[in-house]
């Protein structure tokens, strides 16, 4: 019995300290340094933001836990911000906070299709509720998010006869009596040199961690269900970017590890 | 650097390999074996280079002027005992032969690129940092952030990076891609422009589609699923590319049987391989200590056999 007894322990102390020694290489592991023996480090780090480490990406399995403070947030400036370092958005702010006007050929209402069924859009009607992707089919499986056919559209409309007499839909007729597609605009465009990929961010956000998604696609195109013809809210620029892939966040469905985007200059540029 | 500096900061020279070989690269490590007995310097793999990341031909004229533009390139070297930049040894060959102005025998080719090295003598001398070290052991080059100061190229032993001094998509003076031909540009891979540096990129492109798979499958590219586009083309199979980290792959077997290390910058020769083969892997200027990821295996002269 006295030498059961003395096994446990040593079984005991044992697990503790190859717990305590994980917990210490998977923090270590992490650029942001969480325990108190780093307390210079974490000085260092907060004054001069994240540093990327030489293997930050490619966690492939494992990596630091999250921590309640991680959880991802869009971009989002107090009003002193807006003040000191954008004044012009904080003047754009008591304005129009949308980006240029882009004339579609069809002046397309994302509220009445997308909006939300139980809100009353400024024309009187309420949204339908329709998932982004049954249109932008090729966002969760692409690079790009994809511009519907005009097959797309038809293949509802000629079943919604209510509708079929008002100016939008007459030109939308028109265009499928000619055989020819809609020439739509493109609204968010990247320049040529940057290899965006729809896919991983739909996969990781709205598959694997199950987030709505309207919240994911919001990221970075804005509120388009509550928008007519969809304009540009965020500025899409690098530092947009790299405001997200630098953050330690969520990496898993479980929300029990942390990590960031692919942080280096070869995953994007081309 | 003085002479006093040079002594003073002797310590601090570094003559290893910078991580150690004890930060592995996560996941991924790209790397290239060429077998030189194999290749016969047919340059299928420098014209499937230009199709696929859209060099500009930029003519006879430019290429003596040194304004050359091929990411990969043939090396020419001839037999010990035939030097046909010799005067005397030429005259003799066009006098023996019909018109012949190099031997029939002796030639050996050697495919070179940017050896994607660890420690890479061209990413410390950028003045804009528009050339860096990406963890899946690739040299990046970032277009839109070169200023075409081409320290880089001054610094690289390999001369394998290239300056554009043209505008060569531009129709109104180069126009190297005439209206239909700018049809077959490859559109992952940037048109460069006039006054940037330009070089291998492993073909980087295609690594990221099949690496963007893999991580919706969550698991880590398998061993066959991307070639390079040089690889693609070798008629011979001469070119093996792949993750070096991943056991199965057949570059980095080939690195294993031919004991090149690549945290070493001497590599261990005397050993022999399984039924007393010789080795035959090393690398390029290995000793100036880049340590680069494309390991040759060198040609088994008549003479030695």
């Amino acid at each position: 019995m006295h030498r059961i007894f003395l096994h446990s322990i040593v079984l005991l102390v044992g697990l503790f300290a190859a717990t305590a020694s994980f917990a210490d290489s998977s923090t270590a592991h992490d650029g942001v340094p969480h325990s108190a023996g780093n307390a210079a480090a974490a000085a260092a780090v907060a004054k001069r933001g994240y540093i990327a480490d030489y293997d930050d990406i490619f966690i492939v399995k494992g990596g630091p836990e999250a921590k309640p403070g991680m959880e991802f947030k869009p971009l989002e400036w107090n009003w002193v911000d807006k003040l000191f370092y954008n004044p012009m958005g904080w003047i754009n702010s008591f304005t129009d906070q949308l980006g240029p006007e882009v004339e579609q050929p069809i002046d397309f209402p994302h509220d009445r299709h997308a909006g939300d069924p139980s809100k009353v859009n400024p024309d009187g009607k309420t949204g339908d509720g329709i998932n982004c992707m049954y249109c932008h089919t090729f966002a969760r499986r692409s690079l790009t998010s994809g511009i519907p056919p005009l097959r797309k559209c038809i293949g509802c409309h000629q079943n919604i006869p209510s509708v079929r007499d008002t100016p939008r839909i007459v030109k939308l007729f028109e265009y499928w009596d000619a055989g020819k597609p809609i020439p739509w605009k493109k609204v968010h465009d990247l320049p040529d040199y940057v290899r965006f990929n729809h896919e991983r961010h739909i996969q990781r956000f709205v598959f694997n961690q199950e987030r709505p998604y309207k919240e994911v696609c919001g990221y970075c195109h804005g509120d388009v269900a509550s928008m007519g013809v969809a304009r540009r809210v965020r500025t899409l620029s690098m530092g947009f970017c790299v405001n997200c892939h630098k953050k330690n966040h969520a990496l898993d469905s479980t929300f029990t590890k942390a990590g960031h985007g692919p942080n280096d200059c070869f995953m994007c540029h081309k | 650097m003085s002479i006093a500096n040079l002594l003073q900061n002797w310590s601090r020279y570094r003559d290893t390999h910078p991580y150690g070989g004890a930060k592995p690269h996560m996941g991924y490590k790209w790397a290239m074996a060429i077998d030189m007995d194999i290749c016969t310097g047919c340059n299928a793999c420098t014209v499937a280079c230009y199709a696929e990341n859209n060099l500009a031909v930029v003519g006879k004229e430019k290429f003596l002027n040194g304004k050359s533009m091929h990411w990969i390139r043939i090396e020419r070297y001839w037999h010990d005992e035939q030097d046909p930049t010799d005067p005397l040894q030429l005259a003799a060959y066009r006098a023996s032969g019909a018109g012949k102005h190099f031997p029939d025998q002796g030639a050996h080719f050697l495919p070179i690129m940017c050896q994607h090295c660890e420690a890479a003598p061209c990413e410390t001398v950028c003045p804009v940092g528009a050339t860096n070290h990406t963890q899946d052991g690739i040299n990046s080059q970032i277009y839109n952030r070169c200023v075409g100061s081409r320290y880089c190229n001054v610094n690289c032993p390999y001369k394998v990076r290239y300056f554009n001094w043209f505008n060569y998509q531009d129709p109104a003076t180069e126009n190297a891609w005439p209206e239909p031909l700018n049809q077959q540009l490859n559109p992952d891979v940037t048109v460069r422009s006039k006054g940037v540096m330009e070089k291998c990129t492993f073909c980087v492109q295609r690594l990221r589609a099949v690496m963007v798979d893999a991580r919706t499958e969550e698991r880590l590219v398998r061993e066959g699923e991307v070639q390079t586009a040089c690889q693609q083309a070798c008629l011979a199979g001469a070119i093996s590319f792949g993750n070096m980290l991943n056991p199965d792959s057949r570059v980095g077997k080939q690195w294993m049987e031919q004991g090149v290390n690549i945290a070493l910058d001497v590599q261990v020769k005397n050993e022999r391989v399984g039924d007393n083969t010789p080795k035959r892997g090393y690398r390029i200027l290995e000793n100036l200590r880049p340590y680069p990821s494309v390991m040759y295996l060198e040609q088994v002269r008549e003479s030695a056999v």
